[in-house]
């Protein structure tokens, strides 16, 4: 049964999932959840669940990542420089491109982000999915046009017609666990303004989707930045969803129930 | 007498592929790192170096800035490894003197480290 949420910020919107989620006993399939403004967040929340995180990572940390370093992987924002104007893109790129060597030290599969900027087609090489977006997007907002759901395509591999962003590799991501959780993000317009929707196919609750949310939103803010549209709201829809804590799960229920509700207060004393 | 250019030929030196490398010092390390630090910020160096005077000889970084730093001074000392995996944390990539120290500190374990590979 799908559980639908649909909050304005990140934090709301991630504390009313999680609470959804316990409720339907802690795992679901095709959670929906939208951000209105996949920018903003309590800064409150995030600490309190990098507290969480960081409890466990002084045992082991491999157990789990930093928020910001879940979002990283997504958008490193640190390397999209505003300070180089038009070159900041090219300048993010490159930064990939440089970095794709240390980051595959801890990340053997790669990065979700270079799964967007440097996809491996057997044939053609490395498709940039995002500079591809951003020309198409550019040229819809030359030509005038208010929504762009036209361009979408139901696609396996990246297409040059299409505004959306395959992240799995048909044949080489076999594993039925681990990267890629994210398997697709698309873009499109709708009255002027520019929206995304992202595909998990599983998503650890507890573990990422708050630093995926943060992620997601950045994606849409770089591609609407440079493609000269005001962004919209976010969209994820996570096929499995789990809160961790059932079937040999990462923690213990008291542990997360205990969570939400310290994260349930920061959002209700802020509203 | 004119040498003839197949006798010059055998004079030539072969470059090695990686040049030797004096162990860099712990303020060299600094160094590179600001620079690289500044074509990661697409900013001079000496603006870097101003803000990490006014911080008082400290600069942070995020980690995905440090990861990026770390490849270009890899980059600069002929392609060497400088870091293990579990350097690669977070908590290990916070600033400008926290990773020259780290790459002070793996320098000799590194380049055995590279040479496993």
């Amino acid at each position: 049964m799908a559980i639908f949420v649909s909050e304005t910020n990140i934090s709301v919107a991630w504390v009313t999932g999680l609470t959804k989620l316990i409720e339907a006993g802690g795992e679901a399939v095709n959670l929906i959840v939208a951000i209105a403004k996949p920018l903003v967040e309590i800064q409150e929340v995030r600490s309190t669940l990098d507290e969480f995180i960081a409890a466990r990572r002084m045992g082991n940390r491999k157990s789990m990542e930093k928020v910001s370093t879940v979002a990283n992987t997504l958008f490193p924002q640190s390397w999209y420089r505003a300070n180089l104007g038009e070159a900041a893109a090219d300048h993010l790129y490159e930064l990939e491109r440089e970095t794709r060597s240390a980051s595959h030290r801890t990340a053997k599969h790669g990065t979700y982000f270079e799964r967007m900027v440097a996809w491996p087609d057997p044939e053609k090489g490395p498709v940039n999915q995002l500079s591809r977006a951003i020309e198409r997007l550019s040229a819809a907002r030359e030509r005038g046009h208010q929504r762009g759901n036209q361009y979408e395509v139901g696609v396996t591999g990246p297409m040059e017609e299409g505004i959306a962003a395959p992240i799995v590799v048909p044949g080489h991501d076999n594993s039925t666990r681990g990267f890629p959780c994210l398997s697709h993000i698309s873009f499109s317009l709708h009255k002027g303004e520019l929206h995304l929707a992202a595909l998990y196919r599983s998503h650890d609750y507890v573990s990422r989707a708050y630093g995926n949310y943060i992620g997601l939103g950045r994606v849409l803010s770089f591609v609407g930045n440079e493609s000269g549209w005001p962004i919209g709201e976010v969209t994820c829809i996570s096929s499995s969803a789990t809160s961790e804590f059932s079937r040999g799960g990462n923690f213990g229920k008291g542990a997360v129930e205990d969570l939400l509700t310290k994260c349930v207060a920061l959002v209700e004393s802020e509203q | 007498m004119t040498q003839n250019p197949s006798e010059r030929q055998t004079e030539m030196v072969t470059i090695p592929e990686v040049l030797p490398i004096t162990i860099p010092t712990r303020l060299e390390l600094i160094r590179s790192v600001i620079v690289a630090l500044a074509e990661v910020r697409g900013c001079s160096s000496v603006e870097l170096e101003g803000e990490m005077h006014k911080a008082g000889g400290e600069l942070e970084m995020e980690s995905p800035e440090a990861v990026a730093v770390l490849s270009k001074v890899e980059r600069r000392y002929g392609g060497r490894r400088l870091a293990k995996v579990e350097d690669l944390e977070p908590e290990e990539l916070t600033s400008v003197t926290v990773l020259a120290g780290l790459i002070h500190s793996r320098w000799p374990a590194a380049d055995d480290d590279r040479s496993n590979e």
